[in-house]
């Protein structure tokens, strides 16, 4: 009882409407199951290209295509360097304007020493590597990377 | 048999690339939230413990030199084992040989047995460990109900499991002498 009613809470749709979106999975899961049950019994060309229809291939060919993360954490990190500046300047500025408002002068110094750190923070992360482990990072988000143990 | 092997190391090979992969990504993420979080501290948003940056920014680091730690901790259990990153090019699925499975005794048998799904514990346990360091972040920030022996546990038996061809023999020794 008390697990059909947690069923009910953590269901999308009210509990009146259960039924039907039980139905609605089952009839969008079916195909889905069809159809890479196919693919995966014809060895399809992407699992071929891949080096193979094997799932090592299939992961080789999906790692050595995929993107670059480097860049993707660094326009992250970028952006809220920028945001964090913006707010540092304007935090020393408002401080000035009216000492005794929300706005400390210790706010805008800490924002723009994180916005340093975010605009470097490979470096903090390369320099941290070789704190922890006595060698650079090896981790390095290039879009083809293996870890090989022998 | 052969099949189950196979399908065996070729999950062992999937696991051992995701593996820089969430490695860069949580550890990037990582640094970059502990900033974040260091900007939000003195803001007096949030209800992070002071110290959960650090931890954070540690982490990371040790997530960017993930086979560094995984060299230290075998090392530390006297394994011979060295683990490494390196660039992906090709992959060529293993074919066991029968030939070699099949030993003078059971024990020999069985060591073969464990020294064919090898790749599998290798990379097995190298996820156990990494999980290990991610669970290790989520409870300093208090996001996790558990107490710090469950991530001790999962890093030593993690390295454990990366080494089965090291404990079996020694193991087994033990049982027959």
């Amino acid at each position: 009882m008390l697990y059909t009613k947690r069923r009910e809470k953590l269901s999308l749709f009210p509990s009146g409407e259960n039924q039907v979106s039980t139905t609605l999975i089952k009839q969008t899961l079916k195909p889905v199951a069809i159809v890479l049950s196919i693919a995966a019994i014809s060895q399809s060309a992407l699992a071929d290209a891949g080096g193979g229809n094997t799932l090592g291939g299939m992961a080789t060919r999906v790692s050595t295509d995929s993107l670059q993360w480097g860049s993707l954490f660094t326009t992250i990190a970028y952006l809220l360097a920028s945001c964090l500046v913006i707010a540092g300047l304007f935090a020393i500025y408002s401080h000035t304007r009216n000492p005794n408002g929300q706005w400390k002068t210790h706010h805008g110094a800490v924002a723009l020493l994180v916005a340093g750190g975010l605009f470097a923070w490979n470096l903090i992360g390369g320099f941290g590597s070789q704190t922890v482990a006595g060698a650079a990072a090896t981790a390095t988000g290039a879009n083809s990377q293996v870890l090989t143990i022998q | 048999m052969q099949g189950f092997v196979n399908l065996a190391v070729d999950i062992g090979h999937v696991i051992l690339i995701m593996i820089p992969l969430i490695c860069y990504l949580a550890g990037s993420g990582f640094i970059i939230g502990s900033l974040w979080s260091i900007y939000r501290i003195t803001r007096g948003h949030g209800r992070e413990r002071p110290w959960t940056p650090i931890v954070g920014i540690f982490i990371g680091s040790a997530l960017f030199s993930f086979d560094q730690v995984l060299n230290a901790a075998n090392a530390t259990l006297g394994s011979s084992h060295t683990a490494s990153m390196s660039g992906l090019t090709s992959y060529t699925a293993d074919n066991v040989d029968p030939s070699n499975i099949v030993g003078i005794t059971p024990q020999e048998t069985w060591l073969n047995v464990i020294t064919l799904f090898d790749p599998f514990f290798w990379a097995y346990g190298s996820a156990i460990v990494l999980w290990s360091l991610l669970e290790a972040k989520g409870q300093a920030q208090g996001h996790r109900r558990h107490s710090p022996s469950r991530i001790i546990v999962h890093f030593v038996f993690g390295v454990i499991l990366l080494n089965t061809d090291v404990i079996a023999p020694a193991i087994m020794s033990h049982f027959s002498s």
